[in-house]
């Protein structure tokens, strides 16, 4: 007999509210159905009534965990229209950032995934390890999260000697405790029992449905802003691409963990040429923006993040677009979730690592 | 590169295509007639293009839908524009069906028509909100 669960708005398994309605089969899931849209806040139209330097703060507020990557898609193409290039120095102060935050939306993913399948020895575990990552952004911005790092025209604080050797500690002791989790993931029995085979998503799909970020490298569908489309210092220092081709829950899982490795590797390369780079201006003054249109894209922790930005010559935008990571890959949820039982739905949700604030603005 | 394919846009569009430029980081953007969009999106998809989002942007007296895709390394920004006492563009989610949610949302947040789309409710927006918010003039 046909069932309808719903899930959300609010509801024990999502962090945020939206809503899933389930048709299911006895256990087995039919149809999804999907409305977003509670969290919508009217950022896009709030940013054309601040100054640009006022909508860097602005959407930065979109997200909180991936707090870095929407002012640095914003004031990207921000700085194409303007016509000014950054310093060296800021390109590489902004990666180390936004490889942090990597690591520590990864961690966070990770054991959230851990307390989803009901392992919360693991999940206490891995987010005491995020605690390192979490201390060393507060060290170096000022804030756990919202960093308010970036201006336009560069970054607005320098990281200097000092704070190298504690950088690297953490980034040390982060690399081991990960090729625990990695075992850990690859090696329990109930882990591997909840992950394997389950929310299977083919690479077909994930090219049609246009998926972005770990979700769509994990299908063999291999989009990495970072490769595609060089931003900051991505193209000075050498990481590898993570593509897997499985596509189930545990293949999403493996990418962010292997990601979190290749983030160490940028980090340690990015303090190197810090070192090697001679101290001087961390940004370039813009004085006006001209009239004109420009795109940035960024390579959050979930994918790729957009801005298109229109300018008509005043000192507020007319018109800013914004497009988060969660918006392409929550499409790809219903195949996802499509034959698999009403149990594994929380954890393939998780898996896209959704956010749904972001999404809906 | 981007000059290649902007020839290649001319050969395909002819009179149609109507202004183009090329911005810093091989952004490209692109502006045809309305209606010869669904050509371009088709070309697009046989030199398997990545559809980032859809854009909505008031012009004053027309609409105008930017299609923002990547063709690596070109970022294109594809444009067509319908005036505003008849907003009508067609739908592209036949060939790329992630655009359909897009397009929703041009639909509830710009007032854009956008002709036969196979799913026309609102997207963010409250079932009975009548208003337009992102328009501007």
């Amino acid at each position: 007999m046909d069932m309808i669960v719903q899930i959300g708005p609010q509801h024990l398994a999502l962090a945020e509210p939206e809503r899933f309605k389930i048709h299911t089969e006895g256990e087995k899931v039919v149809d999804v159905e999907m409305a977003v849209g509670y969290n919508h806040r009217g950022i896009e139209k709030l940013a054309e009534r601040k100054t640009f330097e006022q909508d860097i703060l602005l959407v930065e507020r979109i997200c909180g965990i991936c707090s870095m990557s929407h002012p640095v898609a914003f004031t990207q193409a921000v700085e194409d229209i303007a016509g000014v290039d950054i310093p060296e120095r800021a390109n590489h102060l902004r990666m180390i950032i936004a490889e942090l935050e990597r690591i520590h939306s990864h961690l966070l993913w990770a054991g959230i995934a851990a307390e989803i399948i009901g392992i919360e020895t693991l999940f206490m575990y891995i987010w005491k390890d995020r605690e390192f990552v979490l201390d060393q952004l507060e060290i170096i911005t000022g804030n756990r999260n919202h960093y308010a790092w970036n201006t336009i025209g560069g970054c607005r604080k320098d990281i200097t000697e000092e704070h190298f050797p504690g950088l690297l500690t953490a980034i040390e002791v982060v690399e081991r405790r990960t090729e625990f989790y990695i075992d850990s993931f690859l090696r329990n029995r109930t882990i591997k029992a909840r992950l394997i085979g389950t929310g299977v998503l083919p690479k077909e799909d994930a090219r049609r449905l246009c998926t972005v970020g770990p979700t769509a490298r994990a299908s063999g569908y291999a989009v990495d802003v970072r490769k595609d489309d060089p931003h900051l210092a991505y193209n000075k220092v050498e990481w590898e691409e993570i593509v897997l081709d499985e596509g189930d829950n545990m293949t999403r899982a493996k990418v962010r963990l292997l990601e979190i490795l290749e983030s160490a590797k940028i980090i340690r390369q990015a303090i190197q040429a810090l070192k090697e780079l001679p101290e001087g201006d961390i940004a370039v003054p813009v004085k006006e923006v001209p009239p004109g249109e420009s795109v940035g894209r960024y390579e959050a922790p979930r994918g790729e993040v957009f801005h298109y930005v229109k300018s008509n010559g005043t000192f507020y935008p007319e018109r800013l677009k914004v497009r988060a990571p969660t918006y392409a890959n929550i499409q790809a949820v219903p195949i996802m979730l499509l034959g698999d039982t009403l149990a594994d739905v929380p954890i393939s949700l998780a898996s896209i690592d959704p956010c749904f604030c972001c999404t809906d603005r | 590169m981007p000059e290649e394919f902007i020839q290649k846009l001319k050969n395909l569009l002819g009179k149609n295509l109507l202004e183009y430029s090329v911005g810093r980081r091989n952004r490209i953007f692109v502006k045809v007639k309305n209606g010869y969009h669904r050509e371009v999106v088709g070309l697009f998809l046989e030199m398997e293009a990545h559809l980032s989002v859809i854009s909505s942007v008031d012009l004053g007296e027309e609409l105008e839908l930017v299609y923002h895709f990547e063709i690596k390394p070109l970022q294109v920004c594809l444009k067509t524009s319908a005036s505003k006492a008849k907003p009508t563009i067609e739908t592209i989610s036949d060939i790329y069906p992630s655009a359909a949610w897009y397009e929703r949302e041009a639909m509830e947040m710009m007032g854009i028509d956008i002709a036969n789309h196979p799913d026309p409710r609102h997207l963010f927006l409250p079932d009975d909100y009548t208003e337009f918010p992102l328009r501007r003039y």
